[in-house]
Formats: structure tokens, sequence, C-alpha cells
């Protein structure tokens, strides 16, 4: 059953989704107050802006992720992608849990939220350092 | 996945850093692939069978 439920999830529809989620996520988090340059900025440029850069960015990224596994041993290669996909559904998780707290405690800034990123994606990849990748 | 690399090693009388000397790996790489806590990628596999001189299925074995 679990099995027949994971086959019918396409990944590439997935990801194309989450590509839409991703850039409805900067279009709608637009920032309408406060005294920051950026929010005087209107809407579509700056949601270009944000696009462009998250594009090449990660065209950057994929660069130097080939790069990284032609010099590194595949074994720690493998460490550190298990590692960032902790690391990315960690701080997912972090952000939507903080965020029903909201209130409560003060929301979670973009730098402490790369600070959970970072550190979550040194506990993923120690976790299977010491567990095994097979684990 | 299990696999032999412990014994074939062994009877050669080389050490972890030996063999990942000659596969241009960490000897980390050997000892996870010997406890099993992590199996090669295709290339890794075809160079340690070039080393033994033998075929990935007789040094990695299914289950």
């Amino acid at each position: 059953m679990w099995r027949k439920l994971c086959r019918l999830i396409k990944p590439d529809w997935l990801f194309a989704l989450l590509l839409l989620f991703g850039i409805g996520i900067l279009a709608f988090n637009h920032p309408s107050t406060g005294d920051s340059l950026v929010s005087t900025v209107p809407l579509f440029p700056r949601l270009l802006l944000l696009i462009g850069m998250v594009f090449f960015l990660a065209l950057f990224a994929t660069s130097g992720a080939a790069l990284d596994r032609r010099r590194i041993d595949d074994y720690y290669f493998q460490l550190m992608a298990n590692g960032a996909i902790i690391a990315v559904v960690t701080t997912l998780f972090t952000n939507v849990i903080w965020g029903l707290f909201d209130g409560v405690f003060p929301a979670l800034s973009g730098d402490e939220l790369a600070g959970v990123l970072i550190g979550s994606w040194s506990l993923g990849y120690f976790f299977y350092r010491f567990r095994g990748l097979n684990a | 996945m299990k696999n032999r690399l412990k014994v074939l090693r062994a009877e050669r009388n080389w050490s972890q850093a030996d063999l990942a000397d000659q596969l241009r790996v960490s000897r980390q790489s050997v000892n996870a692939i010997e406890t099993g806590k992590y199996d090669p990628s295709l290339p890794l596999a075809f160079k340690i069978a070039d080393l033994f001189d033998m075929t990935i299925e007789q040094i990695f074995l299914p289950g």
C-alpha cells in the first residue's frame, strides 16, 4: 500500500510544484511596511531580482557540487548530500513549528534560520557518519 | 548489501590504509564499506573488482 502510494508520487511533478510554491512564498511575503530600503522597492522588480538571484545561485551551487563530487570521496559526498536533505527538512519544519507559536516567541530571523540550516546539516552529516548511509 | 572486502583484504595482508591508497579513497571510506555502512558507487565498485581481479558479483553480495 505504502509502496503503491510512493510510486504514484512523481518526483518531477513534485519538484515543479515545489518551485511554484517557492515562487509563491517569495511573491506573497513582500514587505509592505518597515523602514528598510528593500520594502520601498515595488513587488515585481523585487520578485524578478530574487528569482533571478535564486536561479543563478542554484546554477552556481550545482557547478560547485559537481566539482566537489569529482574532488572528494564519493562516501563523503553522499554523507554531505544526505545531511543536506536532513537540513532542508529540519529547517522547513522548524520554521513551521516555530510559526505555530507566533506571538509567544519572536519570529525567527533569516540569520537564525541560516543557523538552523547549517547546524542541522552538520548534525545530519554526523548522524549518517555514525549510523551509516544504509541505516 | 554484504561484501567480502575485509576477507579479501586480509588474504593479501593489506591494511585498510593500504587498500584506500590503491583505490585513491580515504581509509574511512574503506572502513564504511567493510562495516556495511556505505555501498560504493558503481565506478568505485569496478575499481575494487579490478584491483582484486574479480567480478563485482564475487565481491558484493545481495541482501
